[in-house]
């Protein structure tokens, strides 16, 4: 009998206890054994240093010489910093543009290759080679394939008389051009909905055909809540990594001389940007590991809501806790 | 039937948007591959050239005298390798235990592991070199390799959510057969995680193949060198000369043995989990 | 049942193909790939080893091997490491390794980033060495080499590559359109300037700014491209504004330094000659590319140029008010901790002062020479461009009438802080080069943030 609702379960009717449930030593032996490796490696890797940024955010270190106790002096000097208070309005806006589309779109495109059409093979190599492409690369490749007049997304549009934006310079259309970059790469998202859904079981289909389900009730009450744990698993993912936008950003504004440092206005001024850059190009680093504990918590509370909201919409196969 | 038609209307609309959105895909990869053909003053020329006029193909072998290629694709398979079991050895251990075992404190650990991805890379770069030049790893391959081996967040993640998918009356029953814990992980719950483990396999290879950062950091020495790295090393700063072409012949290069990985893998997620015989 | 077969099979398969693939790979690589780092520590008592960090990826480094076999024939005893970073991650990988205490001896830095990591104690002062040094006589080099590394009038590196900046034209486009080559050694205005460009800026229909149809927007060559980066000053001093005046403020809002970023910004905006992100992005206008026909560049594209097969020549970047000319170096530096200075100081002068060390440079094409012997071997080489024009490279650096660098009135270039400077610009040159904003407008508050960032490094 379950005790209190289990976030991760959908409603379903009590189950009924199953006799090695009595075996709880096992379960926790081999729980905690299985465990170990990922567990070291957090102890080691992760704890110390993790430890060490949080101190550092109460110093003033400029890396050459020793840090500086300060207090909460960064942190408050966050709160008038105008560059950290615009860098929060893009990285936002990018968050709100990107994580909704590319999960529509990666799961519209994954259900398209989930068919058994002819030559499907091609086209998933196809769509999925993009994201294959090194991060330097792929900037040279933008910046040539965003170019305002002959580009090949403006060409198109200019010969079909649609407006055709400055991509890269116009600062109202720099975020919506990262976030279609970071698109044009969403092989793997694809890559991960399509096993999700070739993985649902073709008998529960079958069922549904005989009780005579067309297409769109297959879709509702089949496939999207049978991959639901997955989209969950993609929208935790797609949450926490754009906030951390970083990359692209990097490669396409910062190391070519010729280009501004962060877009016209400091519109691609992306949050993980400014702190690497106030971190490595203006010796504050303690200013920096403040900036990097802000946003953890803040991705940290937001993650927990989605968790938490996980019963709601996400349906498990494993019963009890 | 209504039906039969629908089904031609759907079909016809997928291939549309599969082919056209195909095209679409492909389109600045030709534009790399073609690059990778040219002369670096070439390359920008507006309106663009498509197919240069006569192809470089001295380039390929011109690459070869400025990057010891084959020594970084030894290094870079080495590590790639190397690090891709670990993954799938630590992550799915873990991920099952998070999926399936009920222990106190369980969903705390997972909360934990799961909490090292919010906090920028950014912020822990200078504690984490500090901790690898005191083990002496700074140098060698092993901060590319090791930490591997002991799990990694996302792919924890990913794999406790597909075990979870995977119907209990499975367990179920190879446990009223007495078999235990380990068992079940290798007989069961991994052969039915086929296309699952294969997507993790994917995205670290994907992954470790074209990672520069941490090589970067951590490699120094030109013999240590992945692909990647020596892809960036050709980017031209002041004072040198313009290599954006052999930058292409790289990345052309770098990119072909994945999508080979890619067609040949996915006959494996195709597949899917197989069910044998039991009703949902 | 077969399931279980198959999962067996299935891992070791994996084991035996890693198992395989790692026999291959450790083959490939003969070199112990888990040999602890420190390379070839040299046996205790003899011989020295010095690390030195490369932030210019592959040309560069194999400059500097050639460099280090040739010194090391007559120093045996030294060992060298390179630790090698391309692109402009390699503040954050040299930062790292000041932080973990495992420092590099000597590194090649940028011109930009010098002042910042001299201000902040990084690198070493080398006057003293330069004093005690009997092979170092200053009237072998040519003047104001030394600016860039130049900070309270001490040097903290030497120059290593890069030279001055002059205009490079190309010859073909001027012919196509009819003009005569300008002589090198002639200083035109901004007036002339304009006009030269406006013939030589070309639409996709061969129209120029000067004809009724010409659209800005398709253009397929420029008449100018007046380089925004390392060049502006020179602009700023020919309208006769200052960048940071003897008292170390740094009047960015006079009304000569507003006229000059306005002209800067309307040579794209309002003449067309040059290229303005108002009208275009991506895509590469540079000599080399073909185009543009005169570009504000410096010595150390002499060899790209040339690889792209441009035929061109050079003459001084015009003025308004007052002839100015400029050029910098960017240097090796040691770093203030190391172990061993002497060594690091005798091999640093042997790359970049001693007459051995830059001919390698200067064969190469990396280096406008910065001996005065070795002016010769410079101003005769082969390649192009021809003699008169590579003469102009040398007038540029050597007149002391016309020599100007940013920060001269305080005896530190740029005050220290370039790097940050640059930084703190970039958002309010975007907008003026977009033509959202005159400079007036801005202009009180840059200068109230560069002053601020020139007195604490710190920006806001």
């Amino acid at each position: 009998m379950q005790t209190t609702a289990v976030p991760g379960t959908a409603v379903r009717p009590a189950p009924k206890p199953r006799f090695w449930q009595r075996l709880s030593f096992e379960e926790t032996f081999w729980g905690w054994i299985f465990i170990i490796p990922a567990l070291l490696g957090f102890l080691f890797f992760h704890l110390g240093p993790v430890v060490a940024s949080l101190a550092l955010s109460f110093t003033s270190y400029d890396i050459i010489s020793a840090p500086r106790w300060i207090g909460l002096a960064n942190y408050q000097k966050l709160v008038t910093d105008d560059l950290w208070i615009r860098s929060i309005e893009v990285t936002l806006r990018y968050v709100a543009l990107f994580v909704p589309s590319a999960l529509i779109a990666s799961y519209a495109i994954a259900m398209l290759m989930a068919r058994n059409i002819r030559g499907i093979n091609i086209y998933r190599t196809m769509w999925y080679l993009p994201s294959v492409v090194p991060v330097v690369a792929s900037a040279v490749i933008w910046r040539w394939a965003l170019h305002p007049e002959f580009g090949p997304v403006n060409y198109p549009l200019k010969v079909m008389g649609l407006p055709s934006p400055r991509w890269l310079t116009d600062p109202n259309w720099i975020i919506p051009s990262l976030v279609f970059i970071s698109l044009w790469g969403l092989g793997n998202t694809v890559l991960i909905f399509l096993a999700a859904i070739k993985g649902v079981s073709p008998s529960l289909y079958e069922a549904a055909e005989v009780d005579g389900a067309g297409p769109w009730a297959k879709f509702r009450n089949i496939t999207l809540p049978m991959t639901s744990s997955i989209i969950f698993f993609q929208l935790i993912i797609n949450v926490i990594g754009s906030f951390q936008v970083f990359g692209v950003a990097y490669v396409l504004f910062v190391t070519q001389p010729s280009a501004s440092s962060a877009g016209p206005n400091n519109a691609a001024l992306f949050y993980v940007l400014y702190m690497f850059r106030n971190a490595f190009g203006y010796f504050r680093n303690g200013y920096a590991s403040a900036m990097a504990w802000v946003l953890f918590v803040v991705i940290m509370l937001l993650t927990w809501l989605l968790f938490y909201s996980q019963r709601k919409w996400v349906y498990y196969e494993t019963e009890g806790k | 039937m209504g039906i039969k038609q629908q089904t031609q209307v759907g079909r016809f609309f997928a291939y549309l948007v599969l082919t056209l959105g195909g095209l679409a895909m492909l389109t600045p990869f030709f534009w790399l591959a073609s690059s990778s053909l040219k002369a670096p003053h070439e390359i920008y020329r507006f309106p663009p050239v498509w197919i240069p006029d006569p192809p470089r193909w001295e380039n390929y072998v011109e690459v070869f005298q400025y990057v010891p290629v084959f020594r970084y694709l030894g290094n870079t398979v080495l590590i790639t390798v190397l690090a891709t079991t670990g993954i799938v050895f630590s992550s799915s251990l873990a991920a099952y235990s998070f999926a399936r075992l009920r222990f106190r404190g369980r969903d705390a650990m997972f909360a934990v592991i799961l909490s090292t991805l919010m906090l920028p890379f950014a912020a822990t770069m200078i504690p984490v070199y500090i901790l690898f030049v005191k083990l002496g790893w700074v140098g060698t391959f092993a901060p590319l390799i090791v930490p591997s081996w002991f799990g990694g967040p996302i792919t924890i993640f990913l794999l406790r959510q597909f075990f979870r998918t995977i119907p209990m009356e499975l367990e179920d029953a190879a446990r009223i057969d007495g078999a235990s814990r380990p068992r079940i992980f290798l007989t069961i719950i991994l052969p039915l995680s086929r296309a699952a483990l294969t997507v993790v396999v994917v995205l670290s290879l994907l992954h470790n193949w074209n990672d520069f950062m941490a090589p970067l950091i951590y490699l120094q020495k030109r013999d240590l060198y992945t692909l990647a790295l020596g892809l960036n090393a050709l980017q031209y700063l002041e004072g040198g000369r313009d290599w954006t072409h052999y930058v292409m012949v790289m990345a052309t290069m770098m990119v072909t043995p994945v999508v080979v990985a890619y067609f040949l893998a996915q006959r494996a997620f195709v597949e899917g989990i197989v069910l044998t015989g039991l009703k949902g | 049942m077969a399931s279980s077969k198959v999962s067996r099979r299935g891992f070791l398969r994996l084991a035996a193909g890693s198992a395989a693939l790692t026999a291959l790979a450790a083959c490939a690589a003969p070199q112990p790939a888990a040999a602890p780092s420190g390379g070839e520590a040299a046996p205790a008592g003899e011989g020295v080893t010095l690390s030195f960090f490369n932030r210019g990826g592959q040309f560069i480094e194999d400059v500097m091997t050639t460099q280090m076999n040739l010194y090391r024939e007559t120093h045996p005893e030294i060992e060298f490491e390179i630790n090698a970073v391309a692109g402009a991650n390699h503040q954050e990988a040299l930062l790292l390794m000041v932080s973990s205490g495992t420092a590099p001896d000597i590194w090649f830095d940028a011109n930009r980033t010098t002042g910042p990591l001299t201000r902040k104690g990084l690198t070493m002062n080398l006057e003293p060495f330069l004093e005690a040094d009997d092979d170092f006589n200053e009237d072998d080099f040519v003047a104001n080499v030394w600016i860039a590394q130049t900070y309270d009038g001490a040097r903290w590196g030497l120059p290593w590559d890069s030279g001055s900046m002059l205009i490079g034209y190309n010859k073909d486009m001027f012919d196509a359109a009819g003009i005569p080559h300008p002589d090198p050694s002639v200083w035109i205005t901004w007036d002339e300037w304009i006009e030269l460009g406006k013939q030589l800026t070309l639409d996709l229909d061969d129209n120029t700014p000067n004809d009724p149809g010409f659209d800005p927007a398709r253009v397929k060559q420029y008449g100018i491209l007046a380089d925004t980066g390392h060049g502006r000053q020179t602009y700023m001093w020919a309208n006769n504004a200052e960048i940071i005046a003897a008292d170390g403020t740094m009047p960015m809002d006079s009304d000569e330094f507003i006229e000059a970023m306005n002209w800067l910004a309307d040579l794209g905006l309002k003449h067309y000659v040059a290229p303005s992100p108002a009208y275009q992005a991506a895509g590469e206008i540079s000599l080399q590319a073909g185009t543009v026909a005169m570009n504000h560049l410096g010595a150390w594209m002499i060899g790209r140029i040339n690889d792209a097969g441009i035929n061109w020549g050079t003459f001084q970047v015009p003025y308004n008010k007052t002839r100015v000319s400029y050029g910098h170096y960017s240097p090796l530096c040691i770093y203030r901790d190391t172990e061993h200075p002497q060594e690091a100081y005798d091999f640093t002068f042997f790359a970049t002062c001693s007459r051995d060390g830059q001919k390698i440079l200067v064969d190469l094409g990396m280096q406008q020479p910065i001996r005065k012997d070795l002016r010769e071997d410079f101003l005769n080489d082969d390649d192009l461009p021809a003699k008169p024009d590579r003469q102009a490279f040398y007038d540029a650096f050597e007149n002391e009438e016309t020599f100007r660098w940013p920060g001269d009135t305080i005896g530190s270039y740029f005050g220290g802080w370039y790097q940050v400077l640059l930084d703190y610009w970039g958002p309010y040159l975007d907008r003026l080069w977009l033509g959202e904003v005159r400079w007036e407008d801005v202009a009180a508050e840059v200068r109230a943030g560069s002053e601020q960032i020139l007195e604490t490094g710190e920006i806001s």
